[in-house]
């Protein structure tokens, strides 16, 4: 409903949208790159865009997948070192050896610390590609078809992905629910 | 071992799960309240499933509440800066947007890395992380909210409100069939949200099935009033149900129906009578503890601090809030409530 009164040039429905989104798009950003201020400008410069484009606006029902998307352009735009369309199919293509010791080494370091590892960290310590699926199937609720669409991999490709996430996030977890 | 680790995966890669698990109006409930019946081994996996997905939202909350207001507030200036100024002095504001957000981050480090148990004065966050609260088992599970009140629910249902229930209202959403006892609170009415009917009660006893195509109400003590989801109040009023009636939903006709009812629904002990848990004497931790299973929320203390505190107390019939009072003035503590739960601070018992 907002969405179409900002195509008419309503600034509090903008607004609004802003306000609804805009903490998930931080988090969502901070699962792309570290880089605070890189993200918060990305923020910034598409909300301005939008306001400038709305008139071309495509009409949505969810303006979170649009924002989600938009963002994401964004900030692999502005890192062009680092292609983040294609680094997931890049690790496949590599037979996900090197997640395969990533896992190994968050492992490794998990049991030196003897299950002090919280799942905080744990989540910290995956792979960016891991983290961002999480995020939007937990907690966003966007389905796994969909997210294959806003990372550009394919289905079946989101779904290794999660497993390997899985696997790593529920040694965190049953390690700490076996403590108390 | 391994094998029940892949179908607890299996679930969490299925969309349907994750849905029912998320969204309370979930169009798989009936599917997977039926899938969890079907076998116990189900609904342990389930039960594993869900809490490891809850808990990583968990921590989500936790991340997000470090986005702070202010930083919100800031970017939105520069937004309207950005909207209100004609293109070409773009690279200027740009330049001085960068200066402005890196003073920003400066902020945002320190609250990350910022020991949360550090800060004793953690207010009262405007919103708070939602609990989902289920029971797998085959037997009725009482439940205690955050607001004195009791909730019996049955095999497979669902409820899920705010952390601490704070805020003007109580809010509940409910699937399935639960048993209510609502603490009397007028300034806060109770609300209870299922798929096509809202149920509004101040205070009294009375049973809510919510289970798909079934919507009822059936009063035990006082008066609740229903009425539909999007229903406008000022045309036409909410349904009063009494003692003795039950109110059902049609589906078809959107209608709300009353009629007589024999009361055959009710537990055969209130759950008021049921479990008071009491303790005499007994170390603060192990109250501390159990106050923590009992209403769902996190506690936080240090116990070495508090290892010489013991109490005699009885949990169960007031809000969480008057029992820590209790709890608090007994020990000579403080606490505060946050989106993370509840810190007790105080300087132990000699």
């Amino acid at each position: 409903m907002d969405w179409a009164r900002l195509k008419e040039g309503d600034q509090a429905a903008f607004e609004r949208i802003y306000s609804t989104h805009v903490k998930l798009l931080v988090l969502y950003g901070l699962k792309i790159t570290d880089d605070h201020a890189l993200v918060q400008d990305s923020i910034q410069d598409l909300f301005i865009e939008i306001w400038r484009n709305r008139r071309n606006l495509s009409h949505t029902t969810h303006p979170k997948y649009y924002l989600f998307r938009a963002l994401r352009n964004k900030l692999s735009r502005s890192h062009p070192k680092q292609s983040y369309v294609s680094e997931g199919e890049l690790l496949l293509a590599s037979g996900d050896l090197q997640v395969d010791y990533v896992e190994l080494d968050i492992m490794a370091r998990e049991a030196e610390a003897q299950h002090r590892q919280t799942l905080r960290q744990m989540l910290n310590g995956l792979p960016r590609r891991q983290q961002e699926a999480i995020y939007l199937r937990f907690y966003n609720n966007i389905a796994y078809e969909k997210i294959a669409e806003m990372m550009g991999m394919n289905y079946q490709s989101v779904l290794n992905l999660m497993q390997r996430a899985l696997k790593t996030l529920r040694k965190a977890y049953s390690n700490r629910t076996s403590r108390s | 071992m391994h094998e029940h680790q892949d179908k607890i995966d299996a679930l969490l890669l299925d969309n349907r799960f994750i849905d029912w698990v998320l969204n309370p109006q979930s169009p798989y409930a009936g599917y997977w309240m039926e899938w969890i019946a079907a076998h116990p081994e189900h609904a342990a996996i389930a039960e594993e499933a869900k809490a490891l997905l809850l808990e990583m939202r968990r921590e989500e909350d936790v991340a997000q509440a470090t986005v702070s207001d202010e930083q919100v507030a800031q970017m939105l200036e520069h937004i309207r800066t950005g909207i209100a100024r004609p293109r070409p002095l773009r690279r200027f504001w740009a330049a001085a947007a960068a200066v402005l957000a890196l003073a920003t981050i400066t902020t945002i480090f320190f609250q990350l890395t910022g020991d949360r148990r550090m800060q004793p004065d953690v207010k009262k966050a405007k919103q708070t992380a939602e609990v989902v609260r289920y029971n797998g088992n085959q037997e009725n599970e009482l439940l205690f909210l955050p607001d004195g009140s009791k909730v019996s629910l049955s095999k497979g249902a669902r409820i899920s409100y705010n952390l601490l229930m704070d805020g003007n209202k109580r809010e509940i959403t409910l699937s399935g069939d639960a048993f209510f006892d609502v603490a009397k609170d007028p300034q806060k009415p109770f609300y209870i949200y299922t798929e096509n009917v809202v149920v509004k009660v101040l205070g009294t006893s009375f049973r809510v099935t919510a289970t798909e195509g079934n919507e009822t109400v059936a009063v035990k003590t006082g008066k609740v009033s229903v009425y539909l989801k999007g229903q406008d109040l000022e045309q036409s009023g909410a349904k009063i149900v009494l003692p003795q009636q039950i109110c059902r939903h049609v589906q078809g006709t959107r209608e709300l129906i009353t009629e007589v009812y024999n009361g055959k629904h009710f537990p055969d002990k209130d759950p008021e009578a049921l479990q008071n848990i009491s303790f005499e004497d007994a170390p603060l931790a192990t109250v501390l503890k159990t106050l923590e299973k009992m209403y769902a929320v996190p506690v936080r203390f240090n116990p070495e601090t508090f290892n010489n505190c013991y109490i005699t107390i009885s949990l169960g019939n007031e809000s969480l809030e008057e029992i820590l009072k209790v709890i608090t003035r007994t020990v000579d503590a403080s606490y505060s409530m946050s989106t993370y739960g509840i810190i007790v601070e105080g300087k132990g018992c000699k």
